[in-house]
């Protein structure tokens, strides 16, 4: 009968992958409320609850301070050490939790996954906005701080006030890549289970070769052949983009954020085709 | 009328055999019947070459309306058939089409947060299940009411029993208000009225909606289908009446013969030189399965050859593929001069054994007082048997394997509440 309309159809797995994003826009309050579950459920779970997502960022750029700042003696841009490296790791710890919550996206949501139907990339875009939220209590923290420290005088900062509206953009840059990178993973640890170890260790790899602990310009200065490669990497734009903007220093140039942008298109795909073909079949594995 | 609602073609569903250092094609095949059984169709790893057909070739066509009852004995492939259905996972041949929305209550309360509230996780799980958050507001009341848990509605689910946790999974089940809505087995769970009135309600959900239902309760069957789908060894073998398909799975679990005849038996080294087994009926069944904590009554032929005393039966008990699980020993009842031969009724109690396919295998042994068992003979295949559920023994329990492995021990005994503080 030709006229019979069929809402689903169902085939066997085949070669190319597809994703219904229509079916994901309906879908969007699941998305919604899995990412609230998340949150409500480490607050409740947690002594601190939020004070978590303060304290974390103050500790990591404490530690970066002391160590790098004082102890290695890494020479920073702009007016204080510790705005220089809380500018650094508050977007590179959203976007590490991003590629680290995301990546396991099949290992939490076995047993979910193997007993209701429904589109599978819910859940990881649901962590990306638990992070999300996260993020934004540590921006606003920091904002908090750079604004306070501005008006009492104990700093001045120019913010570069174009660069600083096309933030959201960057951030959205961020997402996508961590999640790009993370669901890649996530589909790739269904088959080598090992992988799920590297994560970890892989981004803080990723993180040394990443201007967070350090100003682009310090390695750029010490080996302009690297430098190609280095800005290849693409968050190193990103940071440097998060400091030209809110701090008014380093050595930020459009070109190679768009090239990071182009980078992040071709993870983000690949990681949506791994993903897609897993997510079909993943319930005869586990 | 004749509305199609759902469309298999042809589908098969193969599974890749994982490799597990099995020895003979024999343990292949036990082993592989064990997984089937006991692990849900989930097969390991695919790492091997060998592939299994699950479901094989599977047509059929739901109307709008009607109420199906899915039916086939364990690893029939009724699970995988649903969870194709559900779009869990995919087909490896075939395609299946239906118009709406289909539920599935595979498991309810699929997705429950220990953390949330039972309000909270209604709109979790109605979301899951496919509904946008204006749609379960809507139908917020009506699933509070339903699930009987309206005192408890604000409190986290960690705190709820398991059979509010059922009713209230339940609940928002039945208002998703699904085109389609599969049910595996849930009313087994909850008490007794509470599952009338689930069964009521599917009743009524079935006029409007349809339903597919599998269950080996033929009599809740009976109450809610009008039409059935039969399947046998990943095979589509019947659909039509409700009563056809009850005839068969009836059928297929009746035993043509509960006579053995052990004549052909091979009997290795001094096997049955001085005493053997002969025959065994099997009494008072029509089929090979029995309720856990029932017995098996036989009678079992038993020859002299030489002078023998105090011979023992044993019955020891195995799984296929999995080895032995239990024994069964007899008191020294036989004692018999050359040439006599007798029929010796015995009953085998099954008590506490789980559901599931066993294997048992006939010994008649001697034990000497220092411990030691002489055999004189052995069959080792002598019967099969399965053992089925039985609620009134499990305080309306189903058994699950995974969960309570496969042996209910005697229960525990009291010795006595000492009250230490006084609220």
């Amino acid at each position: 009968m030709p006229d019979e309309n069929w809402s689903v159809d169902i085939k066997p797995r085949g070669r190319g992958v597809h994703i219904d994003f229509k079916e994901l826009w309906r879908y969007r309050d699941l998305i919604y409320l899995l990412a609230r579950r998340t949150f409500v459920a480490v607050y409740k779970q947690t002594v601190l609850g939020p004070a978590w997502a303060i304290l974390q960022p103050l500790l990591t750029t404490g530690i970066f301070t002391v160590v790098f700042g004082m102890l290695v003696g890494i020479k920073t841009e702009g007016p204080s050490a510790f705005l220089f490296y809380m500018c650094g790791s508050v977007p590179w710890n959203f976007f590490a939790r991003c590629l680290e919550k995301t990546s396991q996206t099949f290992r939490d949501n076995e047993r979910l996954f193997g007993k209701v139907y429904f589109p599978r990339l819910c859940a990881p875009i649901a962590t990306v906005l638990v992070t999300l939220i996260n993020f934004a209590i540590q921006g606003a923290f920091f904002l908090l701080i750079l604004s306070g420290g501005q008006l009492f005088g104990a700093f001045t900062v120019t913010p570069a006030w174009t660069l600083v509206a096309l933030t959201p953009l960057v951030v959205l840059l961020m997402g996508c890549l961590g999640l790009g990178a993370g669901i890649a993973v996530s589909a790739l640890t269904v088959r080598y289970k090992d992988l799920s170890l590297l994560v970890s260790f892989g981004v803080s790899l990723w993180m040394y070769i990443s201007p967070v602990a350090y100003p682009a310009s310090a390695l750029s200065d010490k080996y302009p052949a690297l430098r190609t490669l280095f800005m290849l990497n693409p968050m190193t734009p990103v940071i440097e983009f998060f400091r030209a903007a809110f701090l008014g220093t380093g050595s930020f140039d459009p070109i190679w954020l768009l090239a990071s942008a182009g980078m992040t298109a071709v993870i983000f795909a690949v990681g949506l085709m791994l993903f897609g073909r897993v997510e079909k079949t993943f319930a005869d594995v586990i | 009328m004749n509305d199609i609602v759902l469309k298999a073609e042809n589908v098969s569903k193969r599974y890749r055999l994982g490799q597990i250092g099995l020895s003979t094609l024999r343990d292949d095949i036990d082993g592989f019947v064990s997984r089937l059984r006991g692990k849900d169709e989930r097969i390991g790893r695919p790492a091997g070459q060998e592939t299994f057909y699950a479901l094989k070739d599977v047509s059929f066509e739901v109307e709008k309306g009607s109420a199906v009852a899915l039916i086939g004995r364990n690893g029939a492939g009724k699970s995988t058939l649903l969870k194709l259905i559900s779009r869990i996972t995919a087909p490896t041949e075939g395609r299946i089409r239906y118009k709406g929305r289909v539920a599935s209550l595979l498991e309810v309360g699929t997705g429950f947060n220990q953390h949330l509230t039972g309000r909270e996780n209604i709109f979790l799980n109605g979301a899951i299940m496919g509904l946008t958050r204006a749609e379960i507001s809507r139908r917020l009341d009506e699933i509070i009411e339903f699930s009987e848990v309206e005192r408890f509605i604000d409190t986290p689910v960690k705190r709820y029993s398991s059979g509010m946790y059922v009713k209230l999974g339940f609940a928002v089940a039945a208002h998703l208000d699904p085109d389609i809505l599969i049910c595996d087995e849930v009313l087994a769970v909850g008490d007794t009225r509470f599952q009338e009135k689930c069964i009521r309600k599917m009743g009524d959900l079935a006029g409007e909606h349809t339903v597919i239902y599998v269950s080996h309760n033929m009599h809740t069957l009976r109450q809610l289908c009008n039409t059935a789908l039969y399947l046998e060894e990943g095979r589509l073998t019947y659909a039509g009446e409700l009563e056809g398909a009850i005839g068969r799975y009836a059928g297929s679990s009746r035993l043509t013969d509960t006579h053995r005849d052990f004549s052909g038996v091979k009997h290795e080294g001094n096997m049955g030189k001085l005493a053997r087994m002969t025959y065994l009926d099997l009494n008072n069944v029509t089929s090979n399965e029995y309720e856990m904590g029932g017995g098996i009554d036989m009678t079992l032929g038993l020859e002299a050859v030489e002078d023998v005393k105090n011979l023992r039966v044993s019955a020891l008990i195995s799984r296929p593929g999995s080895g032995v699980v239990a024994s069964s020993f007899s008191g020294p009842v036989y004692t018999a001069n050359a040439g006599q031969k007798d029929a010796l009724s015995l009953r085998l109690p099954l008590g506490g054994l789980g559901p599931g396919e066993y294997d048992a295998a006939l010994w008649l042994c001697f034990i000497d007082p220092i411990g030691r068992m002489v055999s004189y003979d052995v069959v080792p295949n002598a019967f099969r048997f399965s053992v089925g559920q039985n609620l009134d023994m499990n305080e309306g329990m189903l058994w699950n394997e995974k969960r309570h492995g496969i042996f209910r021990l005697p229960d525990m005994e009291e010795g006595g509440l000492k009250r230490e503080q006084e609220s």
